[in-house]
Parts: structure tokens; C-alpha cells; sequence
């Protein structure tokens, strides 16, 4: 395998000009799950979607066509948190269960299951690229990395730095692994450096996102505010509010570009803040209740979120 | 496409998943390989499969993929089929069994025996009664059929069908004595009698009464088993009527024709027939006579007589007697038992008794089983016939009727309202009456101890109530001065304090509701925990986690469960509540300011495989883990090592040392040691210290001194064991030496020995002091010394060397004198115990130097002191034997305390001792030698003098 760039390069196309279109007008409403949708994942190349409900489904949309494609059943407890491969051919969904699973996509089949975890796992992400390593994050305040590629049953390592639920993990391309946990750090785990790097923000951090160019980390705290990190010195760059956020767990996500940040209330409202001026530039009504989960279309064509409601919205 | 309607509807696009599970099945298949070139394999290479190519598993526990050998029927030496041999020839020899035709299993299972208790053990005799039951059936299956036979076994299928509990084998079962009967039997039992003198148990019932020592019935030693005691069986109801129900109710004459009947049929009621026997008989007497239609009330009563008449004939047809003995049919399993003389317990008992009689079996008698050792049942008994007259038998009508008083209920008032109005609680009442009560104010008492005693012992009381009070009161009874307590001084003071302290502290527990002591409403959190013990949280705590409500902290078992039950509510709807305790929001508001986040580094190891699958050089490949600070702070605080660091700082005196310094603590105890040695004897004022060459008052010093240094050594040894010890301590072996050289008296530099041979006396004494001392301190200097010597081969020209030197001084007309100075020769034999020996990089060897000039008939000097000796005997040549003998014996006796002191502090150090003794001895053993041949030498030679004959027997 030959090795892959570490620095962000993101390939010319991807990278939009700052006066985007943010999404803001409803496409599609996707129905399908009974009760709350925890999370909404695209696939890597922004084709379909994954939606992970509380009624123990993952199910399987094509959001530009609001269309239910396939419905994977075999969890038995909530599922909150999904991802997809980058060949989409497998994908992982976590939830109450304990287990990370791992799904065959066509067949709809469980290939693996990851077990380990001693309490509900909150969250899941492959790393990037070849998605050898799936990383996970539950209620037992670990953090644990898991090897797909060999058949191995135990995790390739556990950090167990958390002292509260992990609630978001992320891995760049860099080689880190960031973690943020209701304790109100995020934890960066560098791999190459051998270091790890806490960022307290004292307030609970329910989402944690790397911007393309990954030299920011974007946190949605549980104290109504979003905020921004430098990677490296883990300086605050910015803070976003105006939203609601005390008591759920809700996304937060980056433009394509970089240039805004997206996040939503509890309210049901979605928010859009000027990257650096940190002012808010849009605001619309998606949902009646919460906004569990968004998504950002990899491109930026739309933007998914999901509510309490058991709707997934789709934003052009 | 569109063939027929239904598939019209359908389109397909792409390619179809392939199933995978089929393919991965087909790779596990191999091709059938040509029989030949399998052949031509190894044995242990060929591989059976079957016809679609897949090895063959001969299962898990059979061999595996390999089963036989190599797959074969064969064994190593080949297959051999079983000979066969023809038995026409010998018919009559072949013996078929039933084994030849069973195969393992079978035979397994044939030959498996069963465990059985062998007769020995069998107290029950089940197993005898299984054995005998055989033997029985076997028996009749050999006699030859016939009528009698016939009738028997109808009568034993009849008392099959009839005898409830009893199984015809017990009719016929033999029984034999078990191990446990024939040992109580050895011990004196008797069938029939209970376990154990029956004394205990009489004594105790009749003895009660009297109170006191117990009356033994049948004196002192014997001993009567007690009465067998009863076991109680209930008699199994048989019949199909209904509780209570008398068949014969309303139809008294067929009752009394049955007991006629039972009359007629009963054997001869003679005397000795009376004389029943009775035992065990489980389900026994079901044709005894006495039974009822309870139990014996089979069809038989109403329908069948004919038929029992014809079969207590037939029995007897069959030659049974009716009466006694082996008349089974007549008596209970008891008896037949007995007859067969399996008698484990049987009791032979007078009918006098009257009959005991069980309400609802009407007549039965009352069956006594005994056990040995059994604790006598309950019974159901009751004489009296008025039973019959009873409703339900088993009740009795009662005599005697009670009428019980009876009350009305009270008049309630007129305006009676039902509602309970509930009282103040006493504890809100209580202070207004406790304000009434309140003791008057009494001033405290003059004396301050007995006012705080009493401050403290209220405040007390008045938090924990008033058995502490008590409690004190108890303990302290004795003392005056808690006479407080018991209305003695200060009582009045004590009273109202505790009065006034109660009114202010009670209110405050009320608050709380009053627990039990160790209980708590809830698990205590981290900040409670703190509080309660006193602990202030630290600065960066407080403000890193008072916005994050506690969240930070770890998270209790409790939190998790409150978290999981916020997080269960609706809280916004039903997504994931992350509810944080102690709510966010309004901390947000007291952490107020803006705080910037921060950012700590520490150490992470990613797991190798981790770095791998990254792609990322380990960065920690190959290094130990960094060392963790230790949490407390004694283990990184450690104190420096104080022996290292001292001997560092003293590693530079040896160059200060050079110029005769000794260290300020030696200088001083050696000083200190003179004074006293000094004012002791003449009370001469103390001599310079540092070890300079003493005044000329000193030099005076002559043999008196040194007669009185006999004494010395132990004021001497007193303050130099003080800073022995602490020098032994402090200084490495290169400090030793320092020490040996400051203490030695410098060496006499070649300018200078014109003078010293002016002073020649004195010199030689002032030689020999600090010598003696310096010994008694540093004897090991010696071993040093020699350490330090050159190989053997050097030793032999120098001494020569200096041989010849004497030799030469003696021809140049030098006349040894008797107590004259150290020959030059003998300097450097002298200074190489000083700091000479630090310059001199090769000093000269030790033993070389020829005894000192002594004058005839002197005593030898000590020998222990090794290689320092002739030194110290060259100083002490001017002081007369006696007295240097005393000395000697002084310094013997101080070094050996001291060594035992040495001993225990360094053992090390005593090795290293004994190497350097054993060395030394060595050592002057072949210089003594060596002496020896020289002055055979010179003996031969005729140069030898008287002085080096006493020379050479000196060192003996």
C-alpha cells in the first residue's frame, strides 16, 4: 500500500468559492423511522444516506431522490450513530447494543460485530482513506480503535482518558483521533507525535468536526455555543451562538469550503455562521423539535437533518 | 424484455450480486486427483477424499482427517486379516456364549455390574430382600407345577392386590443381622430395648423434683437400656369412603355380624396368643383381626366374604397353620420377619394395654413402630369410646361451654367530628417548654481548666444528647473535677450552658431529618465527601469544572443512574438527552466569564498495529515508557544522599590534606584527646593541634608520659570512637588514607633530620604518640599500605638496598644507639604511613627495613600490629618494657572494642579487613622469612649483631 498524503490536499474541485449556496430550502422529507432519528450520515461520495433511528433500524435513503432504499433490521437496541466506507460496500452502525456492527450493504447481512464496549456507544468513524480503523466512543468513557482489516476480535487500542461519555469521535488524515466527551474536552490523539492533547472547554462538547483544511476543530458545547479550535495550539477561534443547546445531543458541521459553520437548536431551528466573523448568516425553521443530527452533503448540494419526529429533511 | 405482463413492471440495471457463500465453498474444493500420482506420494502425504474432491473428515474424536493408520486399515507392519481355523473337526470343543456374538457396547453394558450393598451393610435388607426374592422366584420356578403351587401364588397375588404398602417379596424376603445390629448386639444391646443406659432419661424425670444429685434406679454400675421408643405410623387409608363415613351407620347389626365374623376368624384368642409380638411391619396386620373396615373395609367386608372364607382355607389348604409362626398371612411383616429371624428390632409386648383406638380406624389398634434412638411421635389417642358417639370422629363434643361478656359499643358525643387532627410534633413543642424549664444563668466558675472542661463537655451534650452525659458521668466518677456533673461546682454553669447550646444547635439538626446513625438519604457526591471532611477544592478546579455542573468529575455509579434517568425523559422530545447533572444552564450563568480553553499535553502510546494501520512510524518504537512522577511527593523528594555528598566534598581534602590539615572534626578530638591525656598527667597546657610537630614542652614528655598513656587510650578511645564512627561514615577509603596521613606526624624531610636527630629522645616519643593513637584508630591503614606495595620481586632489592645502607651507616661509625633516633633508613617506612605515601607513587616495601637498633634483651613489641610494628617499636625504643608492654595491652583491648564497633556498622568493610589482614599476615610471614634468611646470611657471613639477633626475635 503505498502511504497516503498526510497534509490536506483536497483535490481542486471539491473546494467551493466562499460566496456558497447554503441550503436552506426543503427538497424532500424522508419518512420511514418511528420516533427519533439519532443520525444522519451521507456516504463518502454524497450519494445516499444512512439514518440511524431509535426504532433499532439503520435505513438506507437516496436523499436526492427521497427515496427509502433499504431498511437494515437486526439491532436491538437504538442506533446512533452510522458509517459508511469509502467503496460503500460495507458500512458500521453502534448504538445500545454494545456493539459496533458491521453491515454488508447489498446483502443487508451483519458481517462483523465489534464488541467491547461496556456501555452504549455514542458514536463511530472510520478513518479516512482506506478505512482500515473504525473508532469508536461510548458511554463507558473510552475511546476504542478497531481493526478491520484483520479478524481480530479485541480493539486494536482503548484510551481511556474520557472521564465522561464520549459523545463524538473524528480521525483526519493526519493520523489523530479526536475526541470529544461530555466532560467538556476534546481529545486529540496523535498518533504520529505519540501525544495527546486536551482541549477543555468546560462545557460538554456533544460534536466534534475537523474542517477540510483540517487546522480547526469545530465543538457544538452543551452551553448554547459553538466553538471553534485551532488543531495545532488549540486556541479558540471562534464562538458561534444564538442557538439552544442545553440538554441533547446535536451536530454540527462544516461547509465544503470551510468558509461557514452549520449547527442547530433545540428549537428545531438550523443555523449558519460565518466561518471567521462568527456572525450568523442564516437561520431557518427545519424541524417541530430537536434537530438530532445533520449532515453536509459532501459537496454541498444539500444538507440533511433529522429530528425527533422521525423525519430526515433534505435542505437544497 | 417485456415477455409477459408481470415482468413489465420490472427493470433491471446492473450487474446482480454474485453469492459469495457459494464460492467461498467452492474454494475449499479440490480437484480429484489421478489415482496415480496420489500413489506415488508418501504415505503420510496422500490425502483421502471423497468424490467431489474434498478430504475426508473421519470426525472429531475419530482420527480427524487422518484416521487408521495413514487412512488405511492397515498398521505399520501391514494389514493381517484374522486366521481362520475350521472347527468341523472339533464340535464338542467350540463353546458358544453370548459374549461372542455382543459387540463392545452391548458386552459393556453386560458385563456392567451393579453397586449394591453387600449383606454385610444392609441394614434394611433391601438388598437381601432383592436376593432373596430371586432365590424365591427361581425356586419356584424349578418345584413342579401343581395345585398347591398354583394356590400359592394366587394367595401371593391376593395379598398383592390386598396388602397396602406390602409387597409379597417382604413376605418371603430372608433377612440376615446386619453389621451395625451384631455390633450393637456386641455392646450389649438387647433387641427390643433402646440405645444407651435408660438411667439419663429416667433421672431426669424422676430426679427433677428432688433437686439433687440424680438417684441411679439400678446402682452405680449398672446400666438397663432404656424402653424401645415408639415409632408412630399413621395407617394408610385405603378405603374409598369419605372422611367420617361409617359404612355401618343406621345398620348396627351388620356391624356387629362383622365383628362376629372378625371373631370367628380370628385365631384362638389363647393367652399365649395374647401374647402378641409386634414391630415393624410397615403396612402390616392387614388380616389381623382387629383391623376395621378403615382400613381392612376393602369390597371383601360387603361383597367378598365368601372369597375370604375361601381364602384363609385355601391357605390353609395349603399347610400353612393358622396359627402362630410362619402363619404369614395372619401376622404383620413383624412377625414374619421375625420368624425368619431377621429381627432387627422386634418388641415382644404384653397385650395389657387397653387398645388404643384411633377415631376415624374405629377400632385399629394403634401401630407401634420402633426405631432405636427415634424420639417417640406424636399420637393420636384417646381412650375413651365416646369417640363412636363423636359427629366426626376424631373431635370430641365439648363439656363444657363458655358465653363470653359482651360489651357495647361507646356513645359517641353529639357534635363528634371523625377527623383526627394531628398533634405539633413533640420537637416543635419542645422549645417553648424547654424556654419555661430553662435553667437561670449562672455565672462560670473561677477556674478556667474546670470552664473549658465544662464549655466542651456541654457543647457535647448539647449536640449529641444526653447520654453523653451519662457516658461521662460513668467514666469520669472518680475524678473531682467533673463533679460538675452531679451538682458539685460549676453545676448551675454546666446546666445552663448546655441549655442555651442546645437552643442554638437544635434548630439547626431539625432542619435535617433525624436518620438513624449510618444512614444517609443518598450516596454522598465528591463535593459532599469534601465538604464533610474539611477539603477545599483547588483553585483550577473550581473554575475548570463549576460550569460543567460536576460533569468532569468521575462519573459515580449514582450519576450514571441519574444521567440515564434524565436521559430517559422527554426531555427536548426524545433525542439523545445528554442531560447534564446539576443543570448547566444556571452554573453557566456563575461561571459568567468568558473562559478560554485549555490545553494540556501528556504522553500517548499508540499502539503499534495502531501506527501501522495509520501508516505512521511509531514514536515511541523501542523506548521504555517515561517515567511516571510519582503522586507523592516523598518518593520524588528524596533526600540527597547525604554519605555520597559528603564524601564528594571531602574527595578534595586530600590536596588541602597534603599540607598536614586534617579535617576540623578529627584536628579538634585528637586535640581534645591530647589535652586531656595532657592535663591529666602534668597539667601541661594542650598541645597545638592539627597535628603540627608538638612544643618543646611536649618533646619533654618522656617515659612517664608514656606510663600514664596506659590510661589514656581510654579517655583517648572515648573521643576518638566519637568521631570514629562519623569518619568511618563519612570517608571512602581515599578519605581513610587522608585521615591516616593527617594523623600521622609528617615526615621528616630530609633538611630537616639533623634536628631530628638533635631531639632525638623526644622525637622518638612524640613519634610514638600519635602513632599509638593513630593505630588504635586506623590499624587497617596497614592493610592499605600493603595493598599499595609492589609485587614481591621489589621488596628483595630495596631491602637489600637498604641493608646496605645500614650496613654503611654502621661502618661509617654510627653506633646504634639504645635509644636513638630512627635510622634514615627508617624514613620513609615511617612516612609512608603519613601523606609521604600519597606522594611517593611506588612507597618502598614495608617489611624490607631491618629491625630497628634495640638494645639487648628488650621485650618484644606487640606482633599484631603488623607491618606498623617496627615503626612503633623504633619510637618506643626509649621507654622501658613494662610500661610499653601496658601500652601495648591498652591498644590491643581498644582495637579490638573497636572492631567489634566496626563490625556491626560495616561489614563491608570487615571483608575487606580480613583481605588485608590475610594479605598482611602473609605478608610478614614471608618477611619474616625472608629476616630469617638474612640472618642466617649474616650469621654465616659474621657480620651479625646482638641487636639484629634481638631484632630478628623481636618480630617473632
Amino acid at each position: 500500500m503505498p502511504p497516503r498524503p498526510l497534509g490536506p490536499a483536497p483535490p481542486p474541485d471539491t473546494l467551493l468559492p466562499p460566496n456558497e449556496h447554503l441550503p436552506s430550502k426543503e427538497a424532500a422529507c424522508l419518512r420511514g423511522h418511528e420516533g427519533p432519528v439519532l443520525a444522519v450520515r451521507f456516504n463518502s461520495q454524497g450519494t445516499y444516506c444512512l439514518s440511524c433511528g431509535k426504532d433499532r433500524s439503520v435505513r438506507l435513503w437516496n436523499p436526492h431522490r427521497g427515496i427509502l432504499i433499504k431498511t437494515y433490521t437486526g439491532h436491538g437496541y437504538d442506533v446512533r450513530d452510522a458509517a459508511v466506507v469509502a467503496d460503500n460496500s460495507k458500512f458500521a452502525s453502534c448504538g445500545g447494543d454494545r456493539q459496533v456492527f458491521l453491515w454488508d450493504v447489498s446483502t443487508g447481512n451483519i458481517i462483523r460485530k465489534f464488541r467491547g464496549h461496556d456501555a452504549y456507544i455514542n458514536t463511530l468513524c472510520f478513518s479516512p482513506g482506506s478505512c482500515d480503523v473504525l473508532v469508536s466512543g461510548g458511554y463507558d468513557q473510552a475511546v476504542k480503535v478497531w481493526d478491520c482489516r484483520s479478524r481480530s476480535i479485541d480493539a486494536i487500542q482503548v484510551m481511556r482518558n474520557a472521564r465522561d461519555s464520549v459523545t463524538s469521535v473524528a480521525v483526519t488524515e493526519r493520523a489523530e483521533i479526536l475526541a470529544g466527551s461530555v466532560d467538556g474536552a476534546i481529545r486529540r490523539f496523535d498518533v504520529r507525535m505519540g501525544r495527546l492533547f486536551t482541549d477543555e472547554l468546560h462545557h460538554p462538547v456533544t460534536c466534534v468536526k475537523v474542517s477540510r483544511d483540517t487546522n480547526c476543530v469545530l465543538a457544538a458545547c452543551m452551553d448554547g455555543t459553538m466553538r471553534l479550535l485551532d488543531r495545532v495550539e488549540g486556541d479558540l477561534l471562534a464562538e458561534y451562538t444564538g442557538h439552544t443547546h442545553s440538554s441533547v445531543k446535536m451536530d454540527c458541521c462544516f461547509t465544503p469550503s470551510d468558509a461557514y459553520v452549520a449547527g442547530s437548536s433545540e428549537d428545531g431551528r438550523v443555523f449558519y455562521w460565518e466561518l471567521v466573523e462568527a456572525q450568523q448568516v442564516e437561520c431557518f425553521q427545519a424541524h417541530a423539535g430537536v434537530v438530532c443530527s445533520m449532515a453536509m452533503h459532501p459537496k454541498g448540494e444539500c444538507l440533511l437533518t433529522s429530528s425527533v419526529d422521525g423525519a430526515i429533511k433534505v435542505w437544497v | 424484455m417485456a415477455e409477459s405482463d408481470g415482468e413489465e413492471d420490472f427493470h433491471f440495471w446492473g450487474t446482480p450480486v454474485e453469492d459469495e457463500v457459494e464460492m467461498r465453498a467452492g474454494q475449499h474444493r479440490k480437484e480429484v486427483r489421478d489415482a496415480a500420482s496420489t500413489r506415488a506420494l508418501p504415505l503420510h502425504k496422500q490425502e483421502v477424499t471423497d468424490a467431489e474432491g474434498r478430504r475426508r473428515l473421519h470426525g472429531a474424536f475419530t482420527g480427524g482427517w487422518s484416521a487408521g493408520y495413514y487412512n488405511t486399515v492397515g498398521s505399520k507392519e501391514g494389514w493381517q486379516p484374522g486366521e481362520f481355523r475350521s472347527s468341523r473337526g472339533a464340535r464338542a470343543a467350540v463353546q458358544q456364549s453370548v459374549e461372542q456374538f455382543l459387540d463392545e457396547d452391548e458386552l459393556e453394558e453386560l458385563r456392567k455390574t451393579n453397586l449394591q450393598t453387600t449383606q454385610e451393610y444392609d441394614t434394611f435388607g433391601s438388598t437381601a430382600a432383592e436376593m432373596a426374592r430371586r432365590a424365591a422366584a427361581e425356586a419356584a420356578a424349578e418345584r413342579p407345577s401343581g395345585k398347591q403351587t398354583v394356590k400359592l401364588e394366587e394367595a401371593v397375588r391376593m395379598l398383592e392386590a390386598s396388602i397396602p404398602g406390602l409387597v409379597p417379596d417382604e413376605v418371603v424376603a430372608p433377612v440376615a443381622d446386619s453389621v451395625g445390629i451384631r455390633l450393637l448386639q456386641k455392646m450389649g444391646w438387647r433387641q427390643g430395648k433402646g440405645i444407651g443406659t435408660g438411667d439419663a432419661a429416667q433421672q431426669q424425670e424422676e430426679g427433677g423434683g428432688e433437686g439433687g444429685r440424680p438417684r441411679r434406679r439400678w446402682g452405680q454400675h449398672a446400666a438397663v437400656a432404656p424402653e424401645n421408643t415408639q415409632l408412630y405410623l399413621l395407617a394408610p387409608k385405603t378405603d374409598v369412603h369419605g372422611l367420617g363415613f361409617d359404612p355401618f351407620k343406621g345398620a348396627e347389626d351388620f356391624r356387629r355380624l362383622k365383628e362376629q365374623a372378625r371373631e370367628a376368624a380370628r385365631p384362638k384368642t389363647t393367652a399365649e396368643a395374647r401374647k402378641r409380638r409386634r414391630g415393624i411391619a410397615f403396612g402390616s396386620g392387614v388380616l389381623d383381626d382387629e383391623d376395621g373396615y378403615g382400613e381392612g373395609a376393602t369390597m371383601e367386608d360387603y361383597v367378598t366374604h365368601d372369597e375370604v372364607e375361601d381364602y384363609d382355607e385355601t391357605v390353609q389348604d395349603d399347610g400353612l397353620p393358622r396359627s402362630r409362626g410362619p402363619r404369614v398371612q395372619r401376622s404383620g411383616l413383624g412377625d414374619r420377619l421375625a420368624a425368619k429371624g431377621y429381627s432387627f428390632e422386634i418388641m415382644d409386648e404384653e397385650e395389657e394395654e387397653p387398645q388404643r383406638l384411633l377415631g376415624w380406624s374405629g377400632q385399629e389398634q394403634q401401630r407401634q413402630y420402633a426405631l432405636p434412638g427415634r424420639a417417640e411421635p406424636l399420637m393420636l389417642q384417646s381412650r375413651e369410646q365416646q369417640v363412636k358417639n363423636s359427629l366426626i370422629p376424631g373431635f370430641v363434643l365439648a363439656t363444657r361451654t363458655i358465653t363470653f361478656a359482651y360489651f357495647p359499643p361507646p356513645h359517641l358525643p353529639p357534635g363528634y367530628v371523625p377527623l383526627h387532627r394531628t398533634a405539633q410534633p413533640a420537637e416543635a413543642a419542645a422549645p417553648a417548654a424547654a424556654a419555661r424549664f430553662a435553667p437561670p444563668q449562672a455565672d462560670p466558675p473561677a477556674d478556667p481548666e474546670l470552664r473549658q472542661a465544662i464549655d466542651s463537655l456541654a457543647f457535647f451534650v448539647a449536640k449529641n444528647g444526653v447520654i453523653f452525659e451519662n457516658m461521662a458521668r460513668q467514666k469520669q466518677q472518680k475524678e473531682g473535677r467533673w463533679s460538675f456533673l452531679s451538682g458539685g461546682l460549676g453545676a448551675d454553669y454546666y446546666r445552663w450552658k448546655v441549655h442555651s447550646l442546645k437552643s442554638i444547635i437544635q434548630p439547626q439538626q431539625q432542619r435535617a431529618p433525624p436518620r438513624a446513625i449510618g444512614q444517609r438519604s443518598a450516596p454522598l457526591s465528591a463535593d459532599e465527601r469534601g465538604a464533610l471532611l474539611g477539603e477545599q477544592q483547588l483553585p483550577a478546579t473550581q473554575q475548570g469544572w463549576a460550569a460543567t455542573g460536576g460533569i468532569g468529575k468521575v462519573v459515580t455509579e449514582a450519576d450514571l443512574a441519574r444521567q440515564v434517568d434524565a436521559s430517559a425523559q422527554p426531555a427536548a422530545g426524545g433525542g439523545l438527552s445528554l442531560h447534564p447533572a446539576g443543570g448547566t444552564g444556571q452554573q453557566q450563568g456563575a461561571a459568567a466569564a468568558k473562559r478560554l480553553p485549555v490545553r494540556r499535553v501528556e504522553e500517548w502510546r499508540p499502539a503499534a498495529l495502531l501506527c501501522k494501520r495509520f501508516n505512521v512510524a511509531d514514536p515511541y518504537q523501542g523506548r521504555p515508557a517515561e517515567l511516571q512522577m510519582s503522586r507523592f511527593k516523598t518518593d520524588h523528594l528524596a533526600l540527597p544522599d547525604t554519605a555520597a555528598a559528603v564524601a564528594a566534598t571531602l574527595n578534595a581534602v586530600p590536596a588541602g590534606a597534603q599540607d598536614f590539615l586534617l579535617p576540623p572534626t578529627v584536628a579538634a578530638a585528637l586535640a581534645e584527646a591530647e589535652a586531656k591525656q595532657l592535663q591529666q598527667q602534668a597539667g601541661q597546657p594542650a598541645a597545638a593541634p592539627q597535628g603540627q610537630l608538638l612544643s618543646a614542652q611536649a618533646v619533654a614528655m618522656t617515659a612517664q608520659q608514656a606510663q600514664q598513656a596506659q590510661q589514656a587510650p581510654q579517655d583517648a578511645a572515648g573521643a576518638a570512637d566519637a568521631f570514629l564512627s562519623s569518619l568511618s561514615d563519612m570517608l571512602g577509603g581515599g578519605g581513610e588514607a587522608a585521615m591516616a596521613a593527617g594523623a600521622a606526624p609528617p615526615p621528616l624531610l630530609p633538611e630537616q633530620q639533623p634536628e631530628a636527630e638533635a631531639a632525638v629522645p623526644t622525637a622518638a616519643v612524640e613519634a610514638e604518640r600519635p602513632m599509638d593513637l593513630f593505630k588504635a584508630i586506623f590499624e587497617d591503614s596497614d592493610e592499605e599500605l600493603e595493598e599499595e606495595q609492589p609485587p614481591e620481586q621489589q621488596p628483595q632489592p630495596a631491602a637489600q638496598q637498604s641493608e646496605q645502607q645500614q650496613q654503611q651507616a654502621a661502618a661509617a661509625g654510627q653506633p646504634p644507639l639504645p635509644l636513638g633516633p630512627p635510622p634514615p633508613q627508617q624514613q620513609p617506612e615511617e612516612a609512608a604511613f603519613g601523606f609521604a605515601k600519597l606522594r611517593q607513587p611506588a612507597p618502598p616495601p614495608l617489611p624490607p627495613g631491618p629491625p630497628p637498633p634495640l638494645p639487648a634483651g628488650q621485650a618484644p613489641l606487640e606482633p599484631g600490629l603488623g607491618a606498623g610494628a617496627p615503626a612503633a617499636a623504633s619510637a618506643g625504643a626509649g621507654i622501658d618494657d613494662a610500661l610499653k608492654q601496658r601500652v601495648q595491652d591498652a591498644l590491643r583491648a581498644l582495637k579490638k572494642d573497636k572492631k567489634e564497633k566496626r563490625g556491626s556498622n560495616k561489614r563491608k568493610k570487615e571483608k575487606k579487613e580480613k583481605r588485608g589482614k590475610e594479605k598482611s599476615r602473609k605478608h610478614k610471614k614471608d618477611s619474616k622469612e625472608r629476616r630469617r634468611k638474612e640472618e642466617r646470611r649474616r650469621r654465616s657471613g659474621g657480620s651479625s649483631s646482638d641487636s639484629r639477633s634481638s631484632g630478628s626475635s623481636d618480630s617473632d
